[in-house]
């Protein structure tokens, strides 16, 4: 028959957790710290993951996972049938308002669009937030973003109001239209227009939709949903629907979500391993201390006929009570420490969309696994060992030496410095223990400090931004042509105190007039940009391709940069015609292509990434367009000056939402935020390491000065002075102290160069610093720790004599 | 001349409406090679007599003088350097420093000294007591009578004025407390060395030249 002992082993269990408070009280702290910092970890990945994917749907203005161009009938039908897509929304452009109506729109390009239920409700709605009134029924209904809104002039909009618009109804979107007075059926708040370079849409009604005209088909997108877990398999999509000559269908983002969250959880579980050990050596030490003193007593357990697995059972489940105390206090800290940094690490991530703080159960159970794990992990291999001892062993068990390490033996005994080595090394697992968390530490701190510091502010500033200050046009590509800049601001901008230089990229819209069917591009406006010499031969030297930058000046040549920048060095010759307004019409200009860049350079200058940029020299476009706008300003100042120049620029432009300002010095503020919270965090992460480092040493040390207490007192009674004791205790200290120090920097030198090598160095805005001041200042802090505290242990216990410390002792 | 002598030795504890005391007005005195055994049960106060003129403890009342120096008049330190250079202790427990070796536990009190080791001296020592091949040991490694014996060689290395031993045979069988104890003698008569030595044993009182009875804190027979 068997046993029933749950009784009694629950009974011990408990009793062994009372018996010692201040194990419980280290053990509970150890628990707690560690889940504190997993869950923490796990909250921020999981909060990070979570705000860059509703970053990336709400700029999108879509949850969509692609969509198709001018789709058919037939292929929507189609679309709704396949068994791997889940939801097909269909939208149709149905007009737009013109951008150079300032009166109406402020100078942003709004379009009509009109919307199915499917679309509205399973595709756009989740984009967006704040979602006020509903979705147009009537044909002079609207629903409008509250960033148009604001553009329009209204700050409080009111359902029920009359938004008055110039706008082109039907397929012709772009041309002057009429002013028309719509009634506000709702609004909501989105982020389209990040990524749109300043264009929004406005949403109005299928009677709308119906009355202009305009299909699904001649102007429309059917926006596609997947199923989970099918990826997004469009060239199958591609074969099922048969995509239409000049038919596009397109992935909404690259990369899958899986793929993201993948990356994005390697960092987290790096992190949580680091977190995970810290906390085991804690726990492992904790209970090691505390079974080595209560050895006694297990012996005594054995001796009365506790079988092993019994003793394993009741150390173990006394660690699972405290665990059961400590993991739901650290959960509860987690909670609280992650709806403050969560927001901040999102902001500093450039989230600016809104933080999410996840709520995912995963968090919170993982966090309490990995903890359980622990606890259980670091609690077992103690019993064990506790478990196989003989009970005679047991009752007789005295903390003995075993052996010393051969270079500690030999030499002189009364030198304090080798007593004091001796003492460290005879804690064996202990003083691994001590080293490793301690080193730890230190490692976390080498890294997290390197990683902060090496970040150049003026580097990042200068890697985002080719000069001090940037005024640009704002609006989109199509409205290149609004003259935006006055004469008043340019004179404020030529009288700019400390103005080093100033460069001017001017535009002018054209078309191409030679006949190049492949481009597709004969019929579109192309806009054309006059930029310096300077700002070509930057571009060059990023491609590895010399320019002949006189003859650029000179006019001789056209750059471009394109999507396929080779198709364009082989065209040899650009023909063009300009649009009304810039020259007379008709006459044909034509220059010879020089260089060809990818688009992603020509960006740099148009800001757009788009099929064709054209570039001229600044002084040949004026020379041949009789108006011309300013498209873009950059300036360069003296040292120093740059803040005050942007302040005051800030000061003129504020309200002008055609201009955009750019400045290094904002670009740095903005980089000292985020640092700020990655030496938050960082700090934060190595500050808890650093305490948890410094317990286990204190735990170790304090416990083995108080077990040393008969033989302090014997090498009192042989002569040893309390100075020389205290000696001794001090070298113990800074003995522990100076080896982590050397275990701590040689890994962590050695981490933080493969790190900085791998992920740093690469990286245009850093630059390597090593991290004296931290580390200074927690060596300087973990110096005195570890001096302290066996001195303030041995004082304690002295105040009493040598004869009663004796007697206590026995 | 005697080697030491004490007068008056009181030791309460608690309050003091209501003391423990330990010691109750002890006077003795002990001469120069001299062997004095003090007799007393459990509880009798011998242990703390013997601390007391160790100088490990102080007494309420009372003086100790050791080769002409009053204990109770040094400081702490005064009393710790003393005690290594005059004293030499013996205890039940044996008490030896776990991290050092069987050697480096003899020479200890004179390393802490700074003095240079009398080498023959420690080896005539080690070889009375039969310790040669034991020196690199570590006390972990030794059997109760081997660690008693190094540490009765501790005791006498520094050439003490006294050497004072509380219940030295007390964790060893009898078979190697006899050893112990003929090697105590021995020393005495060979080194010429005073020991003062507290058992409740009877028997074992019969190699001292003289026998102290102790009771209640008080001196109860023999010559004190």
């Amino acid at each position: 028959m068997k046993n029933n002992n749950a009784a009694v082993i629950r009974r011990l269990t408990f009793r062994t957790v009372r018996a010692d408070k201040k194990r419980d009280v280290f053990v509970v702290a150890a628990i707690a710290l560690t889940t504190v910092l997993l869950a923490t970890a796990f909250s921020i990945g999981m909060s990070m993951m979570e705000t860059m994917e509703l970053q990336r749907v709400r700029m999108a203005g879509s949850v969509a996972d692609a969509y198709l161009s001018d789709p058919s009938e037939e292929q929507i039908a189609r679309l709704r049938q396949l068994d791997y897509i889940d939801q097909v929304g269909v939208g149709v452009r149905v007009g737009g308002v013109n951008g150079r109506d300032r009166q109406t729109v402020g100078n942003i390009s709004l379009t009509l669009v009109y919307v199915d239920a499917v679309q509205w409700e399973e595709i756009n709605a989740p984009a967006f937030s704040d979602i006020v009134g509903t979705y147009p029924a009537g044909e002079d209904e609207i629903m409008l973003s509250r960033w148009t809104l604001e553009h329009i002039g209204i700050d409080r909009p009111e359902i029920g109001m009359t938004v008055p618009l110039r706008c082109a109804i039907g397929s012709d979107g772009l041309a002057e239209g009429q002013e028309r007075a719509f009634t506000l059926s709702g609004y909501f708040t989105n982020y389209y227009y990040a990524s749109s370079g300043g264009a929004d849409f406005a949403l109005v009604s299928q009677a709308l939709a119906d009355k202009s005209g305009c299909t699904a088909a001649s102007s429309g997108t059917a926006n596609i949903r997947f199923r989970d877990g099918v990826g997004r398999p469009l060239e199958r999509l591609e074969e099922d629907i048969t995509l239409l000559p000049g038919q596009e269908l397109t992935a909404m983002s690259e990369g899958g979500t899986a793929g993201r969250r993948g990356s994005g959880l390697l960092p987290v579980l790096f992190a949580a391993g680091i977190f995970a050990l810290c906390g085991f050596l804690l726990v492992y030490n904790t209970m090691l201390i505390s079974l080595a003193r209560d050895t006694r007593y297990y012996g005594q357990l054995k001796t009365i006929g506790m079988t092993p697995r019994q003793i394993r059972r009741v150390v173990v489940g006394a660690v699972m009570v405290l665990c059961a105390i400590g993991a739901p206090l650290g959960l509860a800290v987690a909670a609280v420490v992650s709806r403050a940094i969560v927001p901040a690490v999102a902001a500093a991530n450039g989230a600016f969309t809104g933080a999410v703080v996840s709520r995912s159960p995963v968090i919170y159970l993982g966090a309490a696994g990995f903890a359980g794990a622990t606890a259980f992990l670091a609690a077992f291999y103690p019993a064990r060992k506790v478990a196989r001892m003989s009970p005679v062993e047991g009752l007789r068990y005295e903390e003995t030496v075993g052996r010393l390490p051969r270079w500690a033996a030999g030499g002189g005994a009364g030198k304090c410095a080798r007593m004091a080595a001796r003492s460290v090394f005879r804690g064996g697992k202990r003083c691994v223990l001590v080293l490793t968390s301690l080193g730890l530490s230190i490692v976390t701190l080498i890294l997290a400090a390197t990683v902060v510091t090496s970040i150049d502010t003026d580097r990042y500033a200068e890697s985002l931004l080719g000069c001090d200050i940037r005024l640009e046009n704002a609006a989109t590509e199509e409205h290149v042509g609004v003259d935006i800049f006055s004469d008043a601001l340019l004179d404020t901008v030529r009288s700019l105190p400390g103005l080093a230089d100033m460069r001017t990229v001017t535009a002018a819209h054209c078309m191409l007039a030679q006949g190049d069917e492949q481009s597709g591009l004969t019929s579109k406006v192309i806009t054309i940009y006059g930029v310096d010499g300077q700002t070509i031969a930057a571009l060059g030297g990023q491609y590895g391709q010399s320019v002949d930058i006189p003859a650029f000046e000179r006019g001789e040549f056209a750059v471009v940069g394109a999507i396929e920048p080779e198709q364009w060095s082989r065209i040899g010759t650009l023909e063009w015609e300009f649009v009304s307004g810039v020259t007379e019409l008709g006459r044909v200009f034509r220059l010879p292509v020089g260089a060809a860049f990818p688009s992603e350079l020509g960006q740099q200058i148009t800001g757009q990434r788009t099929t064709l940029q054209i570039f001229v020299s600044s002084d040949y476009l004026r020379s041949i367009a009789d108006a011309l706008q300013i498209y873009r300003i950059d300036l360069d100042l003296e040292p120093g000056r740059d803040e005050a120049a942007f302040l005051l620029l800030r000061e003129l432009v504020r309200g002008d939402n055609n201009i955009s300002l750019q400045s290094r010095y904002e670009l740095r503020q903005s980089i000292k935020r985020s640092v700020a919270v990655l030496s938050v965090l960082g700090g934060g992460v190595s500050l808890v390491l650093g305490v948890i480092g410094l317990l286990n040493y204190i735990n170790v040390m304090a416990v083995g000065v108080l077990a040393r207490r008969r033989e302090l007192a014997v090498l009192e009674c042989v002569g040893m002075v309390r100075s020389q004791v205290r000696k001794m205790l001090l070298l113990e200290g800074v003995g522990y102290w100076a080896m982590s120090l050397v275990l701590g920097n040689l890994l962590g030198n050695g981490a933080m160069a493969a790190l900085y090598a791998k992920l740093l160095a690469p990286l245009e805005y850093t630059a390597f610093h090593y991290p004296i001041l931290p580390c200074a200042a927690f060596y300087a802090v973990s110096l005195g720790v570890c001096a302290a505290v066996p001195l303030a242990v041995y004082s304690s216990m002295s105040r009493a004599t040598v004869s009663d410390r004796l007697r206590q002792a026995e | 001349m005697p080697i030491l002598f004490a007068r008056g030795l009181k030791k309460y504890y608690g309050r003091e409406s209501d003391p423990v005391r330990a010691l109750d007005g002890v006077s003795l005195s002990v001469e120069e090679g001299e062997f004095v055994v003090i007799v007393g049960q459990s509880g009798s106060g011998k242990s703390t007599l013997l601390h007391i003129l160790g100088g490990l403890d102080r007494p309420t009342g009372g003086t100790v003088t050791v080769d002409g120096r009053v204990l109770g008049k040094m400081t702490d330190e005064q009393l710790t350097v003393f005690r290594r250079r005059n004293i030499g202790f013996v205890f039940q427990s044996y008490n030896l420093v776990p991290i050092l070796d069987v050697y480096e536990n003899i020479v200890l009190p004179v390393e802490l000294d700074g003095d240079p080791i009398d080498r023959p001296f420690v080896e005539g020592v080690i070889d009375a007591l039969g310790l040669r091949g034991l020196k690199k040991r570590l006390p972990s490694m030794l059997s109760g009578g081997q660690q008693q014996r190094v540490a009765i060689a501790r005791a006498m290395v520094t050439k003490p004025a006294i050497l004072l031993a509380d219940e030295p045979t007390g964790n060893l069988d009898s078979r190697t407390s006899q050893d112990v104890l003929g090697l105590l003698k021995m020393t005495s008569t060979r080194f010429h060395q005073t020991v003062v030595m507290i058992t409740h044993n009877e028997q074992i009182a019969q190699l001292a030249d003289r026998v102290i009875h102790i009771e209640d804190g008080r001196i109860v027979g023999g010559e004190a």
